[in-house]
């Protein structure tokens, strides 16, 4: 177990540059996720934390040594790829072995600590097996348990999931997490999955474009995104945001929200601002709490069994909502919607978030 | 308008159709000649459709008195020297290809083909005389450095196309779990390109095995088989033509059989 920094990490290939400069730390003994769509860099900073690609400008760090330019082998890392990577050539055991041979741990030890990690992952009637007799599940878990053998100080994990089926993926992702709790090791783990994501880490690096947009636990990043990136990266249907004229008054913001007005007790500068508002935010019934209200239309409802999504209309702009109860009104019917102030997020047209 | 299973039997006839007659078009011609090489040399040419007698006469004849013997050994000398030193030299170059981009890396493949539009007519005659000059005419490693340059291309090319097979994740995989870069190569990657390795192995065995011209050029009392098939035996009667026949396919048929059989069950895949 050890912590994780990269200092100032700039990666190029040929002429785009895939890293912009990431700065992250990762906690000892936490579970650390790489979020981000395909492209962001995410995959790239794990290869470089695995040493796997040199970095062109930064450092890495593991603990308070610079493992910037060591080979993979020295930095006492494992990592489960995502094609999984289990030697064809060998049976489970073998594969499950190797790193501990290589390590020249001796044979009765070795023995044990295949027998381990097998238990743990249950493949232990697979051992005798050559990964092509196994499933695409199977052969993940052999990678695992290869992974966990070795006793990592980190261990890496590249999209693990993303070639198993949805039913077994959800199933994984829970496991996954619980042997990091029962194993103790530090994690960085990539995905694209955003539930994937919320569910095994402690804290979510968002990436975008060779940048990370923001680092938090999965509540912050959820509740409280630091720009629209993250905030429409995030939660299924997407918060909505929508750019809106804003007119700073006393002490007070007016904000035109298509045919509505809403006015927040706060003097924001700038003329023009993202109003951000999750779709289950979007609440049919009055709360207790300081609210905005607005008069919309309903466009039409999606019915996906416990939860309805209601799109809205308000003149020109399009807002979309979640609820579990009964939407009031139906098509073409005009119904009053409730917005408490703390769950409207205001950001600057550039995107950063200023309430 | 035909249902579906008599069309798909119709296929199944004109399929077996057409095996058949390329098994027919290969197999009768060997068959043929193989027996015609056991043929009692009276009987080759009585009016029988085929022969009725056969002995051993002339495959004996070539293989322990002309001295077939010592060309295949030759030849298998020759063969092995060339495989060995085309795969020193190239299999490092196909993994270059295979792994790494460099700079001239596309000008170079292609030069790689290009070597192989100089015909060995006319190469052969030059080289007869630089043998000459450094002493390596009439010898069994002349003739192999001659076949490993043939060879060398298509080594270089089929092995990058082997290593390129290689996932490059499961080498990194090596690397993550403790193996140095000779440790990743000679564990990880040389063991699942095997197969592919050892048909090109074969392919290039077979190459120089069978090439007649630069080895009847080059030698003179050191003949390989297809040289002294062509210098002695094709001077000879038709029985010797077709004994000598036997002498030079037989070999070759048993390494490609008894190859593709460890092939095909290696790590408990089917290689194809």
């Amino acid at each position: 177990m050890v912590e994780v920094r990269l200092e100032g990490v700039v990666k190029r290939f040929g002429r785009t540059t895939a890293l912009k400069g990431i700065d992250l730390e990762v906690r000892d003994g936490e579970v650390m996720v790489l979020l981000g769509p395909s492209g962001c860099g995410k995959t790239t900073t794990l290869r470089i934390i695995a040493g796997l690609e040199k970095p062109d400008e930064g450092k890495v760090y593991f603990g308070d040594k610079d493992v910037t330019l060591l080979p993979p082998r020295e930095r006492n890392i494992s990592m489960v790829f995502q094609s999984y990577a289990v030697w064809p050539h060998m049976k489970v055991y073998e594969n499950i072995a190797f790193p501990l041979k290589i390590k020249k741990v001796p044979e009765q030890e070795v023995k044990k600590r295949v027998k381990w990690a097998a238990e743990l992952l249950q493949i232990e009637e697979l051992l005798d097996r050559y990964p092509h007799q196994l499933s695409g599940g199977q052969r993940q878990r052999v990678a695992v348990a290869r992974a966990i053998v070795v006793e990592p100080e980190v261990l890496l994990m590249d999209e693990p999931l993303s070639n198993l089926d949805a039913l077994l993926r959800v199933k994984m992702r829970s496991e996954i997490k619980k042997l990091q709790r029962r194993v103790g090791v530090t994690m960085i783990y990539v995905t694209h999955d955003q539930t994937e994501a919320m569910v095994i880490a402690d804290r979510i690096a968002v990436m975008s474009e060779g940048k990370i947009m923001q680092v938090g636990s999965p509540e912050e990043v959820y509740e409280e995104p630091a720009n629209t990136f993250v905030a429409g990266f995030l939660g299924s249907p997407s918060m909505n945001l929508v750019e809106a004229d804003a007119k700073p008054g006393n002490g007070m913001t007016a904000i035109r929200l298509g045919s509505g007005e809403i006015r927040i007790p706060t003097r924001l500068q700038g003329d023009r601002v993202i109003v951000g508002v999750r779709p289950e935010k979007i609440l049919f019934v009055p709360s207790k709490e300081d609210q905005v209200e607005l008069e919309a239309e309903v466009d039409f409802i999606e019915n996906l069994g416990s939860d309805k999504i209601v799109h809205l209309r308000l003149g020109d702009t399009l807002l979309v909502a979640k609820t579990t109860e009964t939407p009031p009104g139906s098509q073409g019917s005009r119904v009053r919607i409730y917005i408490r102030l703390r769950d409207l997020k205001v950001f600057r047209p550039d995107g950063e978030r200023i309430l | 308008m035909m249902d579906p299973e008599t069309r798909a039997r119709l296929w199944g006839v004109v399929r077996a159709f057409v095996v058949v007659l390329i098994m027919v078009w290969i197999g009768v011609p060997l068959a043929i000649s193989i027996l015609y090489a056991f043929a009692d040399p009276q009987a080759l040419y009585a009016r029988t459709p085929v022969p009725l007698e056969y002995g051993l006469y002339q495959v004996k004849f070539l293989l322990f008195e002309a001295g077939a013997v010592d060309a295949v050994k030759n030849s298998v000398i020759v063969a092995l020297i060339t495989v060995a030193l085309s795969f020193l030299l190239g299999l490092p170059a196909g993994y270059a290809f295979a792994r790494y981009i460099f700079p001239g890396r596309d000008v170079l493949k292609l030069a790689l083909i290009g070597v192989r539009m100089f015909p060995v007519m006319i190469i052969g005659v030059p080289l007869v005389a630089l043998y000459a000059r450094i002493g390596l005419s009439d010898s069994l490693l002349g003739v192999a450095l001659a076949h490993t340059a043939m060879a060398l291309p298509f080594v270089v090319l089929i092995t990058s196309s082997v290593f390129t097979g290689v996932p490059r994740d499961l080498e990194e995989a090596g690397m993550v779990f403790g193996l140095g870069p000779v440790g990743v190569f000679t564990r990880i990657t040389l063991p699942l390109a095997l197969p592919g390795l050892a048909a090109s192995g074969m392919f290039t065995f077979l190459l120089s095995w069978n090439e007649v011209f630069i080895a009847a050029v080059l030698t003179l009392t050191n003949r390989t088989l297809p040289a002294f098939i062509l210098t002695s035996a094709l001077a000879s009667p038709d029985y010797f033509k077709f004994a000598a026949n036997l002498i030079i396919v037989a070999p070759a048929l048993l390494f490609v059989f008894l190859a593709r059989r460890y092939l095909v069950t290696m790590w408990g895949i089917t290689v194809r």
